[in-house]
């Protein structure tokens, strides 16, 4: 079994913690996330007949009040950055907050989920935006806290991604 | 040569030939001088001399050790100094292997000495302590092992948690006895979580660290290296020396697996080897103290009162089975009880068994002053007849109802009657005594008849009668009374003689006085007997009762020869014969 740090990443109420919530085990009640920053759950799965487990740090998000607690990012094997369709400012911060992370602790494998697909009609990210994204080499997944859509599948991605 | 020629004196200068001839003496001396020279003013090629022979001086000046030392000490303190300023981490990490033995080194002897002290207490109260700890697992019902771990625990190291310094990814997670944690690899990265936390919010620089969370009596004890952290969860209060525990095992720990902690990216596996487990294996320590809680003297009382209450509760109990068992012994001998099954059911005691009628009422067996309460008492017993020859007799009387006259003996199942009865009553008794169980013979040879003395009178009476007759007549003068009552005597006799289960025979003897022929004398008295016998039975005497016999004159009644014992022999007697019936059958 392997054991790997992975830091969720996004911007304020982009619903990170929901989108987790049932693909996880939790341990820790919510309001870890509000007192100490960080959400840690667990999450199995196997790839490729290994099993690897991940610890999920789901940091609280960032805005204009809260900043990203570098040091929580200290040994992270790999990122989910969390974007809210529907806000398209937090593609932004989503970006910034990648690039933080690479001058913390260097280039290391992530994933970006568009979240809210169930919201689909409601998006306003310039789709460009995101094919130039693609286009530098970036996974970008869209998921749903909702239906679950695209959980699992960024798991998966980011899993084999950290095992290669 | 070159020197041959700048040596030639030139013509007309006095010094110069000097300094020529000085030259041409002293050249090699001047050029050695020179080189010394160069090599004392010049840093670099003075400093490789030293250099070469520096192992050697401080060889030299370690024999005289204390100038060197002193003279060294400062400097050395000052790089020590400089060294910690400028990275302390690096220091720490060098110093990191060594310190701990060093430290344990000193504090082995002090922690020796506490030990002895300990265990001589220990051993010194043992045995009375220990004693008492097994009375109260007793009283609670407790193993023994938890009641000492409650009055002793000290402190107890429930969990070690071994994480990865800088992704607190969990490396390895030991937990004393039942002790779980939900996830320990949950557990573990949010302790980096916390230590993450509490160095960005406080502002906490360098290389400080965590060393321990606490909360109420539970502490958790963090113990840092450069890769790896050891963190336990620990009961009760924690002494410092964990510290060098837990530390002593972090050091091995990074000694053993340094390249593994080094190249860590995610698997634990490394980390589960035996060596791994036996060193966290010795984090997890606990320790026990005395304690000298003293005993409250309302347990005390209570304790004294619940031993008499049981005490008393045994005595009763004991009591009441040897009561319980002196009942059954006294049930068994009473005749006419069987006792079949007896034992305790329920709170009370059960008996089961036969009982004959006639046999006392088994509660009454009960002795009034035994313990005993007839309440819990349940008694069942079968109905059954006792061949006991003192019931059976008793079943006689009842059967029989013997007159007050009469005696009932049993032996050996031969019932025998004695006294007098009245011959019906008799008979009935000899057929209804042998149909009860218990009787197989009755012997009546010594019970009389009550009728046999009247048989007897009336036999003596009948015997005396004399019926006269006129002389050379055979009719009498008797008055038809006379004849009606002797009829009805003869009557009775019959009666009488046949309740006694004899046979009567009357026989008439005709007789006649002396005078006249003794052929005639005959005639006439049987002519007598005969009319006697006519009147008898014209009177409704029974004809089989009767025989006639002529005596004639030969048979006097009177042997008297005057006119009164004449008289007397012309007449009709009677002679009775009463014989058993089966001997007057035969």
């Amino acid at each position: 079994m392997i054991r790997k740090k992975v830091c969720m990443l996004g911007a304020f109420a982009v619903g990170k913690t929901s989108l987790v919530e049932r693909f996880v085990k939790s341990l820790f009640n919510t309001r870890y996330q509000t007192s100490l920053g960080v959400k840690i759950d667990k999450k199995s799965l196997a790839i490729d007949g290994r099993l690897l487990e991940l610890i999920l740090w789901d940091l609280a998000g960032e805005d204009e009040f809260v900043s990203l607690r570098l040091p929580y990012l200290r040994g992270t094997a790999g990122l989910l950055l969390v974007v809210d369709g529907t806000r398209p400012e937090t593609l932004d911060t989503a970006l910034t907050l990648h690039d933080k992370a690479v001058a913390e602790i260097g280039e290391i494998p992530f994933v970006l989920l568009i979240n809210k697909a169930d919201l689909a009609e409601g998006w306003h990210i310039d789709p460009r935006d995101i094919d130039r994204l693609v286009a530098r080499g970036w996974t970008v997944l869209e998921t749903s806290a909702k239906t679950g859509r695209g959980v699992e599948e960024a798991f998966r991605i980011l899993g084999r991604e950290m095992l290669a | 040569m070159t020197a041959g020629k700048s040596a030639a004196p030139r013509p007309g200068g006095g010094d110069n030939d000097l300094s020529a001839l000085r030259r041409l003496l002293l050249r090699p001396e001047q050029r050695r001088i020179e080189e010394l020279g160069e090599r004392l003013e010049n840093p670099q090629l003075h400093a490789r001399d030293v250099s070469r022979v520096l192992p050697e001086a401080l060889c030299l000046s370690a024999k005289d050790r204390d100038t060197l030392s002193d003279a060294l000490t400062p400097t050395v303190e000052t790089i020590i100094h400089a060294s910690v300023r400028r990275d302390s981490r690096r220091f720490a990490d060098a110093l990191f292997p060594v310190i701990g033995p060093a430290i344990r080194k000193a504090i082995a002897e002090t922690l020796r000495q506490m030990l002895q002290n300990l265990s001589e207490v220990l051993e010194h109260s043992f045995s009375r302590r220990g004693l008492a700890w097994r009375f109260e697992a007793w009283r609670s019902g407790r193993p023994f092992a938890e009641v000492v771990l409650l009055h002793s625990l000290e402190f107890r190291v429930e969990q070690v948690f071994l994480i990865h310094r800088e992704s607190g990814v969990l490396l390895q997670h030991l937990s004393a006895g039942n002790v779980a944690f939900e996830d320990a690899g949950l557990g573990s990265a949010m302790l980096t979580a916390i230590e993450d936390f509490v160095h960005d919010s406080f502002a906490i620089g360098g290389e400080q660290t965590l060393d321990s969370i606490q909360m109420g009596d539970l502490t958790v004890r963090v113990e840092q290296g450069p890769e790896a952290i050891i963190a336990g969860a620990i009961r009760g209060n924690a002494p410092q020396e964990l510290h060098g525990v837990f530390h002593k095992a972090l050091e091995t720990i990074h000694q053993q697996q340094a390249e593994a902690l080094r190249d860590f990216a995610g698997d634990p596996a490394a980390f589960e080897t035996d060596e791994v487990q036996q060193t966290l294996q010795q984090c997890l320590q606990a320790r026990y103290h005395e304690q000298t809680r003293r005993i409250s003297p309302l347990l005390v009382t209570l304790l004294l009162l619940l031993l008499a209450g049981g005490g008393y509760w045994a005595y009763t109990g004991l009591r009441e089975q040897q009561a319980f068992e002196a009942y059954l012994q006294g049930l068994d001998q009473a005749p006419g009880i069987v006792v079949t099954r007896a034992g305790t059911a329920g709170d009370g005691y059960r008996v089961q068994g036969l009982r004959d009628p006639l046999a006392a009422d088994p509660l009454s067996l009960l002795d009034a002053k035994s313990p005993l309460d007839p309440q819990r008492l349940d008694l069942h017993f079968e109905p059954y007849q006792a061949l006991i020859p003192s019931f059976v007799l008793t079943r006689l009387q009842r059967l029989l109802q013997p007159p007050e006259t009469v005696n009932l003996v049993l032996d050996d199942g031969v019932l025998h009657l004695t006294g007098q009865a009245p011959a019906r009553w008799i008979n009935e008794a000899r057929r209804l005594a042998l149909a009860l169980p218990g009787v197989d013979a009755i012997d009546t040879s010594a019970l009389q008849a009550s009728g046999h003395d009247e048989l007897q009178a009336l036999k003596t009476a009948l015997g005396e009668q004399v019926v006269r007759f006129d002389i050379d007549t055979a009719r009498s003068e008797a008055d038809a009374p006379i004849l009606q009552r002797l009829a009805h005597d003869l009557q009775r006799l019959q009666r009488l003689a046949r309740e006694q289960r004899q046979t009567a025979r009357v026989v008439l003897v005709g007789h006649s006085d002396a005078t006249g022929t003794p052929a005639r004398n005959l005639i006439l008295s049987r002519l007598r007997a005969e009319w006697l016998h006519a009147q008898l039975l014209a009177l409704g005497v029974d004809p089989a009762l009767l025989t006639l016999r002529a005596a004639g004159s030969s048979k006097s009644v009177s042997t008297e020869t005057n006119p009164a014992g004449q008289a007397q022999n012309r007449s009709v007697t009677l002679t009775i014969h009463l014989a058993p019936k089966e001997e007057a059958d035969r």
